[in-house]
């Protein structure tokens, strides 16, 4: 029997298990399937094999734990839905069953939270299936197909492009290396320099030898006659002149060398760090909105700034720090075994010792460490955010609170830094003793092959002096294997976010729309931010140019996100959104950002002056154009009762503005844009109404002659809409007429009316 | 239609009561002018806007083009009334203690002595010749062209940056 079925090998569908096929085979499923999917929860929700096989006639689900079993067959004839639905850690997929006594619900297929996104996608497809015998075309299968690391084959996790089993640590250290290419003549230079210092460093130490064996004999350590010395040392007085101008020249060459590195090293590290950062900055404005839906900004920003800074870290000290002490090892090694092969082996033997002993002790400390660190930032954020929040924690009275729970953390942090301090103040006498032991190994042993005249006495303290060197760079080296390895994590990261592809990207051939003509159409839309979750269901609508829509319903219906779709911040899941019938995939990127200007409930403004953010979308406008628009926004006046007029510093340091204000600079930042499709969300729901009605009039202007999409809470803001949407769980539920829907007394009716109520409330109430 | 008047329609001159009116052609007259910059830091001699008494804007001159030296004098010395923005020729001392500075300085108002708090947060760089300083009353001084001050006073202030 063949492994799998190859009627099934087709170049859609994976083979199925063998035992799989064979039962499919029974019931006569052969080849002509078309949809399948793999899941991992049985019918009782165990973890489980099944799989779920759709012809064009039928769906058939088959059980493979231990032996293969078809669970169930239904034809499509009898289905008349397929759903999937989204539980709390887990999805399933469910049919309308008709039956002779009605219509009834069935749950035919489980997964797990990662296969919800198959489920769902699964079940259109089947929809599809049903209602026109075969399957939909897929525009983009990356979506929902779950990919797999092409290194090591395991499906990648969804959302990024980066297997967390192939990332290898030296390919971190390879691939930082990759960027100092550029600079390779300089890395080079900082190399020899690293190896000449090192070398020259050694001078003094090897000069000794010779002055005690040559420049001073025995003669003169008795202390012999000073009469016979003198007669002696003729040549021996050269000689130490000699030695003593190379020392001096060895130290000043030293320096020089020291110096340039310093200098070269300094460059090389801010250069590459340079680079890194730039490439880190464009590539994070290039990721999708979804990318900062997932994250923290902050912890955005903490890569930014401390992974980089780990690696600033790294690559302007610790790399450098590295190569010298290993490079002072192995010249300390060359010394001693090349004076004294036995002699420099009994020295080496603590050396083990101390590598073990100082991993040890970091391993331990590390942990600690990062006990402390953590403490350190858990205290550091609830300072911030007790300080940020003081107007809060003032009208709450909750200051001894506050107060409180700083202190307690404040004593976790004197706790951890305790047990660091206690820890590092035991192991250094320790290694002390340990590194101690090479001394009276030389004098030791050493001391008695020179009585036996196996060694010069020269040798001997070129030995002891040798032995300061070795042991400092080798506890230096095992510290700095850590350094190294947290170097690499942080480098790990940076590299993450710059593998993550964007999820919203260019198409191929993207066309080009000089002017949008603004007819947008929605087909069948449905798009979850989970992918799983849908938010937009099936929606269906077509704005003609210059149309103005008002979009209307409860909070959390959908409206945002229809408009999200049409600034592309995100892609539909199902279906296609047409922007003058093409496209909006298809739509280059920069073409569709200029025509589309967007005004939201909170704006942000940048730490600039107005002048920058009015101009924020037309970097080159004059001021008398940002000053019209302004004028169009209603905000000119205010602007110009400011002390700096248009070049007030606004954003996070600058002046205070208030929400109104902040509002009618955002929209004339939009109006001076002069987009083609404009889109107001909420725009006005953060000033008072006879500011919005201001603004109102200002806006009639504004959308003349161009697509808008107005969403409103207060529906009084959008009499001026040629047409109402209502949308109501995801779902286009009434669209028309203010007159028209409210004749139909239908949804719409019901929002006016409890607003209504709401107003009369107010109105009593105040 | 244009935001901008044109300035041979506009004329200016000192009211009986000392303030300004201003008689724009084919309009209305108006009392108690006022002239506000648009861009006081950025272009302080264009883009001047006239408003009356109430706040209404009467117009926006692009620049002082156009306008005869009388009148050009009363719009100058009304700007040089509303908007007081000492310049410093001269910085004869910073003493820095606990953490605020005495600036002894010179200006084109005149000169005087003045505090400031933290330096990183009291200067701050507007190009990176020209600098504003806030003192512990929110009063401003302005550094044109740190280039343009004298050896002593230039080396007293990048000192401080
Ligand atoms: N970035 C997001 N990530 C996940 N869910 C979101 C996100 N934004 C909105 N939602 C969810 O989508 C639904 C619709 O939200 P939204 O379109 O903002 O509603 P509306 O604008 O009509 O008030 C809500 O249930 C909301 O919780
Ligand atoms: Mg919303």
């Amino acid at each position: 029997m063949p492994d799998s079925s190859p009627s099934l090998d087709s170049p859609y569908l994976k083979p199925l298990p063998a035992a799989v096929s064979a039962e499919l085979l029974k019931i006569g499923v052969d080849g002509d399937a078309v949809l399948q999917l793999q899941t991992d929860l049985d019918s009782n929700g165990q973890f489980g094999e099944r799989f779920l096989v759709a012809t064009p006639e039928k769906l058939v689900v088959v059980s493979n734990n231990g032996s293969a079993k078809i669970e169930r067959e239904t034809p499509l004839a009898d289905i008349a839905k397929i759903e999937s639905r989204g539980l709390a850690g887990a999805s399933s997929l469910e049919i309308r069953l008709k039956t002779r006594e009605g219509e009834k619900n069935i749950e035919i297929l489980r997964g797990t939270g990662s296969k919800a996104r198959e489920l769902s996608h699964l079940a259109t497809q089947i929809e599809h299936l049903r209602q026109h015998g075969e399957v939909p075309d897929e525009r983009d299968d990356s979506k929902w197909k779950r990919r797999e690391c092409p290194k090591c084959g395991r499906p990648l996790p969804w959302e990024t492009t980066v297997c967390s089993f192939c990332v290898d640590r030296l390919g971190a250290l390879k691939r930082l290396y990759g960027y100092l290419l550029p600079y390779k003549w300089l890395a080079l230079l900082s190399l020899l320099l690293n190896i000449g210092s090192v070398a020259l460093s050694f001078v003094p130490l090897l000069a000794t030898k010779t002055l005690v064996d040559k420049v001073f004999p025995p003669a003169v350590q008795t202390g012999a006659d000073a009469a016979l010395i003198a007669s002696q040392n003729g040549a021996s007085r050269l000689l130490l002149a000699q030695i003593v101008g190379v020392i001096l020249l060895s130290m000043v060459a030293s320096s020089i060398a020291d110096t340039i590195r310093g200098r070269v090293a300094a460059y090389l590290g801010s250069a590459v760090l340079h680079d890194i950062r730039a490439q880190l900055y464009t590539h994070l404005q290039r990721l999708s909105v979804s990318y900062y839906d997932k994250r923290e900004v902050g912890a955005v920003m903490s890569r930014v700034q401390n992974d980089v800074g780990a690696l600033q870290n790294f690559l302007l000290d610790t790399a450098e720090s590295t190569i010298i002490s290993t490079l002072t090892i192995l010249c300390v090694i060359t010394i001693l075994l090349w004076n004294s092969p036995f002699l420099g082996f009994l020295v080496l033997l603590p050396v083990p010792l101390v590598v073990i002993g100082t991993q040890h002790y970091w391993r331990g400390l590390r942990k600690l460490w990062q006990r402390v660190w953590h403490q350190n930032s858990s205290l550091g954020a609830r300072l911030a955010d007790a300080l940020g929040g003081v107007r809060v924690v003032r009208a709450f009275g909750a200051e001894d609170r506050e107060v409180g729970r700083f202190v307690s953390r404040s004593a976790s942090l004197r706790d951890a830094t305790m047990g660091v301090e206690t820890k590092a103040a035991a192991f250094y006498p320790i290694m002390g003793f340990i590194m101690g032991l090479g001394m009276p190994i030389v004098w030791g042993f050493g001391g008695n092959m020179v009585l036996r005249g196996e060694l010069m006495f020269g040798t001997l303290i070129l030995f002891t002096g040798s032995l300061g060197r070795l042991y400092a760079p080798i506890q230096q080296l095992t510290r700095q294997v850590n350094a190294v390895t947290r170097s690499m994590t942080a480098a790990e990261r940076v590299f993450e976010v710059l593998d993550t592809e964007p999820e919203v990207v260019e198409a191929a051939q993207s066309v080009s729309i000089e002017r949008i003509e603004g007819r947008v159409e929605f087909q069948n839309v449905s798009f979850g931010y989970e992918k799983h979750r849908p938010v937009l269901k099936e929606v269906d609508l077509v704005v003609e140019p210059g149309e103005m829509i008002g979009l209307v319903g409860h909070s959390g219906a959908g409206k945002s996100t229809l408009i999200n779709l049409l600034l592309r911040f995100y892609d539909v899941t199902e279906g296609a959104l047409l922007i003058d019938g093409i496209d909006i995939r298809d739509i280059k990127r920069s073409d569709l950002r200029e025509q589309i200007g967007v005004v939201l409930q909170e704006s942000y403004l940048f730490h600039g002056t107005i002048y920058d953010n009015i101009s924020y979308g037309r970097p080159n406008a004059s001021p008398a154009e940002v000053m019209e628009a302004a004028k169009a926004a209603f905000a000119h006046d205010f602007i110009i009762n400011f002390a700096d007029g248009y070049d007030t510093l606004v954003g996070e340091r600058g002046t205070r503005l208030s929400g109104g204000e902040r509002q009618r600079i955002a929209i004339a930042r939009a109006i001076l844009h002069n987009p083609r499709i404009l889109i107001l969300d909420e725009a006005t729901a953060s000033v008072d109404t006879q500011t919005e009605s201001a603004i109102q009039s200002a806006l009639h202007n504004l959308v003349k002659g161009r697509t808008t999409f107005a969403i409103a809470h207060r529906l009084s803001t959008l009499r001026n809409a040629d047409r109402l949407v209502v949308v109501e769980g995801g779902r286009v539920v009434e669209s028309g007429t203010h007159d028209e829907l409210l004749a139909k007394r239908g949804s719409f009716w019901k929002l006016v009316q409890a607003q209504q109520a709401m107003n009369e409330i107010v109105a009593i109430g105040g | 239609m244009s935001i901008y008047l044109e300035p041979q329609n506009l004329r200016l001159e000192v009211a009986p009561d000392g303030t300004l009116r201003a008689q724009i052609e084919g309009e209305r007259c108006a009392i108690r002018v006022e002239v506000l910059r648009a861009f006081p830091i950025s272009n302080e001699n264009q883009n001047l806007i006239l408003r009356d008494g109430a706040g209404k804007e009467l117009g926006i001159l692009r620049n002082f083009e156009g306008i005869e030296t009388p009148q050009r004098q009363l719009l100058q010395d009304a700007l040089e009334n509303r908007y007081f923005l000492p310049k410093i020729h001269k910085i004869n001392a910073i003493y820095e203690r606990f953490g605020s500075a005495v600036w002894d300085i010179e200006t084109d108002r005149g000169a005087t002595s003045i505090t400031t708090k933290a330096l990183h947060e009291a200067i701050y760089e507007i190009t990176p010749s020209r600098f504003m300083l806030r003192d512990t009353e929110e009063n401003r001084y302005e550094i044109p062209d740190v280039n343009a001050l004298d050896e002593a006073s230039r080396a007293r202030f990048l000192g401080k940056v």
